[in-house]
């Protein structure tokens, strides 16, 4: 799938060569800088959902807060409807927070708990240059009704409502100033599992009507699958794999792609090739090789794979980072055709 | 047997009801402080207490209702003594004799009827100079602690807020205060600028301020990065209402616990520079100092001098200490 | 309120032998229910009327959402309730033996020695200030008669089994050094240190990612069945019941809703809410998830309807009329009068 563009013509975010360094020092003052983000590159059009998916600690989270500049970056640009704006300072792009919002993981951490769900809410309509008390509480009864819920639920605390509901008033309050572009942290993970269907089915319904970008970060692969239009795997920083949902889904060539499908134990859809085990997990450490960061865990690694490894493209806008996954599929129990 | 139903979202009664209380305790934060900032500027510019009597009024009505523990049906003991110290402080004054007056009865007579706390080597009434020291104690203690919270919270929750630079100056600078023991420091002070009301309030303030800064500082670290001041920010915030909005009435209770152990910390502070000569002026009626004069007196037997005095210091201590542990606990 | 004391309410009937291959079932609750508050006061009734049996080597899944009450249910097999709550009626059985009531000295010799308990943390089943190695070696040494040098020897040796790489020298270390996988490894180990006929593992890979929980669940299969042990797996994922157990329980709201082999109770479920749970963990290529409408309850009572009348698509006039009985039907037992 190709990407979709916005009414001015291009994508509504774009982001080039992202890296993002976290630096600590030990008890002895020396730095360790550990890279979370590593030339990441990527964008998102109006109506679509751009999906990162990873294990925890693969840096996907990180993405999403540099790119919504809640932390800041350590090289790269994010483009933003054409204009550039990570070089931007904060007091002059406070007003323009308006047009990216983000939904957090858990919604019971993202609201206040000693103030009301309704002066929370408020504060959001203030983005969008609402004044008086009487407009913003139509505004707030009416995106409270938009994600089907009674606005009368807004004058309580946080702590007094489920979290499936509690979710739908982070997804209001985060619609209030009417954003282009919506970063999804986990939206469901928290939920129960009778409710996370639920709030998907309402993202879903809420892009549609509001023609929004999505920027989704997940584990949960069939909430990807559900939302996505196209994934990205991310491992220790780097993109392993990018492709539209149905070339990473049905036909993963990066063995960290095919080891999450076959651990997500998904119905739908068939896979091809073998199936992966990875073996092991996560470990910073690999973060600072040159290579292939997968090594360890991965059933193919061979001697070549310690050397630096590009996203090479397979088919039209299905990008791997694994030489052998495009030179020996067959070897690696993939199928000779993408 | 109450039983609630599983669609428990419809109930809305109890939900109104705690809005009214929540409001009421919100309320009751603006009025403290309020409260805190006119009893300082009442002890310096109003000698006759008129403007302190109105406030301590108001706040004695708006803590009256916290006596009664309504979910478990029993007086709370220590709000109770604190109010009744309070009220004694307030409007006591008015039923007794001047505590000044010399030789009401004869000097260093026992306890009586007519004079309930006996008298002091001058023939003063010291039933009425414990009643007005409560007035004093209270006033600077409550003041005190009141203004080290006023400077000490922001700074502290500033120093993780900005953080680098700033939070290491501040750091160092609370360390070196609190390095001295508070006590030498304030008879330094006191020393060199010589003792006076207004001067023992700040004095005592200063000596504080770091415990606030150091206690905010460490609540504040952890919910700086919280979720919802990153959703505040998405808002648009600024860092300063984000701070007063968001983070500081998220550690009240940490802070609030604190105080009523500060108060009972200036008020010790407070008499024992009275007990060395450094805190009130003679003849200004102070437990500190009554405990003092009367010090002599036990050898000879006469007791009373200084045990009542020393009766209410110590009675305002434990009872500020046990609200503190209530504060802590919640209940 | 003492065990043996059954209230107004009879229990359902049923054949606690039922699908058990052995006589007596290693673990065999019955008409377990639990509340919080006093008698006079009954603040809520979290678990009402719990039917389980885990027969000797089999592996049964809990599957529940939160609150539904399978964590509650372990907490009261184990003798762990929290504050504030207790046994209304019920009982529940080891190997025979009845635990509700039963003196907390006994109680602690069998968590030690015959239930194990496996938690979502491994760091909470470790203590930070001690050796990974010494705290197991520990445990050997208390239940069994090895000596110092033999036990830690025994504890190496498990810690191996277990899969972690370099034991002699990871032993050593402290739980804070293990990455997530390898803590709960550790903590499996430890649970399996006294050899227990019965571990309890609750939501043992709920915070790993997807690779590690493969691995760890397959290892806590593996060593279970190698022991002869049986396992009471708590997951609200239904998938992992049914990649990894025999049989599955299904709760919702502090009910038994259907429990039976989980390749049948998978495959056509009998009750809506397991239907309703198993379509909610499935991938339909549309841009859509199944999803149940409602909230899932909290707080509660004791109902006279069906817990799930009120988000159930089969729902009818007659779902109201009473708390559905846990029914026999063929080989498994269904709260469901539509069934």
């Amino acid at each position: 799938m190709s990407t979709q563009t916005s009414p001015n013509g291009g994508p509504v975010v774009e982001v080039r060569e992202l890296v993002k360094d976290y630096v600590t020092r030990d008890a002895r003052l020396r730095q360790h800088i550990a890279r979370a983000v590593d030339g990441v590159s990527f964008e998102i059009g109006a109506g679509e959902t751009f999906a990162i998916v990873g294990e925890s600690g693969s840096g996907k989270t990180t993405v999403g807060r540099v790119l919504l500049k809640l932390t800041s970056a350590t090289d790269g640009t994010v483009t933003f409807r054409g204009d550039e704006i990570l070089d931007i300072k904060e007091r002059h792009f406070r007003p323009e927070r308006r047009h990216m919002q983000m939904v957090f993981q858990d919604p019971l951490a993202a609201f206040d708990p000693q103030a009301t769900i309704r002066s929370s809410l408020r504060e959001f309509t203030r983005l969008s240059g609402i004044e008086t008390r009487l407009e913003q509480n139509e505004a707030i009864a009416r995106a409270v009704r938009s994600v089907g819920l009674e606005p009368d639920i807004v004058d309580r605390r946080p702590s007094q409502v489920s979290g499936g509901q509690l979710q739908r008033l982070s997804i209001a309050r985060s619609l209030l100033p009417e954003p282009e572009l919506l970063f999804l942290d986990e939206p469901t993970s928290s939920l129960d599992v009778s409710i996370r269907g639920q709030i998907v089915n309402l993202l879903l319904d809420l892009q549609e009507s509001n023609d929004l970008a999505y920027l989704l970060v997940a584990h949960d692969l069939r909430v990807v699958y559900a939302m996505a239009h196209r994934v990205a795997v991310m491992y220790l920083g780097q993109f392993v794999e990018v492709g539209a949902r149905d070339q990473v889904y049905a036909n993963a060539r990066h063995p960290y792609t095919r080891g999450l499908l076959e651990a997500a134990e998904l119905d739908e859809p068939p896979r091809r090739g073998d199936p992966v085990r990875l073996v092991g997990e996560i470990s910073e450490e690999a973060a600072t090789k040159p290579g292939c960061r997968l090594t360890l865990r991965c059933p193919y690694a061979v001697e070549r794979c310690e050397e630096p490894q590009p996203l090479r493209e397979t088919s039209a806008g299905h990008l791997v980072r694994c030489w052998r996954a495009v030179e020996q599929p067959v070897e690696i129990g993939l199928p000779p055709d993408d | 047997m109450s039983v609630v139903s599983p669609r428990a979202s419809g109930s809305s009664a109890p939900v109104g009801r705690r809005r009214l209380i929540d409001s009421a305790r919100s309320s009751r934060l603006v009025v403290a402080v309020a409260t805190a900032v006119i009893l300082v500027v009442a002890l310096v510019w109003d000698p006759d207490w008129r403007a302190l009597r109105v406030v301590v009024s108001v706040l004695a009505i708006l803590v009256a209702p916290a006596v009664w523990d309504s979910q478990r049906r029993v007086i709370r003991p220590a709000v109770a003594v604190m109010l009744a110290l309070i009220l004694m402080a307030l409007i006591g004054p008015l039923f007794t004799r001047d505590p000044l007056m010399l030789s009401v009865g004869e000097s260093l007579t026992g306890p009586s009827g007519d004079l309930w706390f006996g008298t002091d080597q001058f023939g003063r009434d010291i039933f009425a100079r414990v009643i007005h020291g409560a007035r004093l104690d209270l006033g600077v203690g409550f003041s005190a602690a009141a203004l080290a919270v006023i400077v000490g919270m922001p700074l502290g929750a500033l120093a993780v807020f900005r953080g680098g630079l700033f939070d290491s100056v501040l750091l160092r600078i609370s360390e070196a205060f609190q390095s001295f023991p508070t006590l030498l420091l304030a008879l330094g002070i006191v020393a060199a600028v010589g003792p006076s009301i207004p001067i023992l309030i700040f004095i005592i303030a200063i000596v504080n301020v770091p415990v606030y800064l150091r206690l905010t500082r460490s609540a504040v670290a952890p919910i700086v990065n919280a979720d919802f001041v990153l959703a505040a920010r998405c808002a648009g915030q600024r860092e300063l209402t984000i701070l007063f909005r968001h983070i500081l009435p998220n550690v009240r209770q940490v802070v609030l616990a604190q105080f009523s152990v500060n108060v009972a910390w200036a008020i010790q502070i407070l008499a024992a520079l009275s007990f060395v000569g450094l805190g009130v002026p003679v003849p200004t009626p102070e437990w500190g100092a009554m405990v003092r004069e009367g010090y002599e007196q036990l050898v000879y037997g006469r007791w009373w001098v200084s045990v009542f005095p020393g009766v209410a210091i110590l009675t305002t201590i434990l009872t500020l200490n046990q609200l503190s542990d209530r504060v802590r606990h919640g209940t | 309120m003492s065990p043996g004391e059954r209230s107004e309410v009879p229990a359902p009937e049923i054949e606690s032998k039922a699908a058990a291959p052995t006589d007596v079932p290693v673990l065999d609750v019955v008409d377990l229910t639990v509340g919080f508050g006093s008698s006079t006061n009954r603040r809520s009734i979290p678990l009402q009327g719990i039917h389980l049996q885990v027969a000797a080597g089999e592996r049964m899944a809990l599957v529940g959402e939160s609150g539904s009450g399978k964590s509650l249910t372990a907490a009261a097999v184990l003798g762990l309730l929290p504050d504030g709550a207790e046994v209304i009626r019920g009982s529940v059985r080891l190997d025979g033996e009845e635990l509700i009531g039963a003196p907390e000295r006994r109680l602690r010799d069998l968590r030690g020695r015959r239930m194990a308990i496996m938690f979502q943390n491994p760091r909470a089943s470790l203590n930070p200030v001690l050796t990974v190695g010494g705290q197991i070696a520990e445990v050997i040494r208390v239940h069994g008669e090895a000596g110092r040098k033999e036990s830690w020897s025994q504890a190496v040796d498990l810690l191996a089994e277990m899969g972690i790489p370099n034991a002699p020298r990871r032993a050593k270390d402290y739980v804070h050094q293990y990455s997530g996988g390898m803590a709960q490894r550790a903590a499996l180990a430890m649970a399996l240190s006294c050899r227990p006929d019965l571990l309890i593992a609750d939501e043992p890979t709920t915070g790993l990612d997807a690779t590690l929980q493969q691995q760890v669940l397959e290892l806590v299969v593996e060593q279970v069945d190698s022991r002869d042990a049986s396992l009471l797996l708590i997951t609200h994922d239904i998938a992992v019941a049914r990649s990894h157990c025999e049989r599955t329980t299904v709760m919702y709201a502090g009910r038994v809703m259907e429990s039976g082999p989980t390749a049948t109770v998978t495959a056509d479920p009998k009750n809506p809410y397991t239907s309703a749970l198993l379509k909610a963990f499935g991938t339909v290529d549309q841009r859509r998830m199944y999803a149940i409408g409602g909230v899932v309850p909290t707080l509660l009572g004791e109902l006279g309807e069906c817990a799930f009348a009120d988000r159930c698509p089969l729902a009818a006039p007659e779902c109201r009329d009473g708390v559905p009985e846990l029914r026999q039907l063929d080989d498994r037992r269904v709260a469901c009068v539509k069934a």
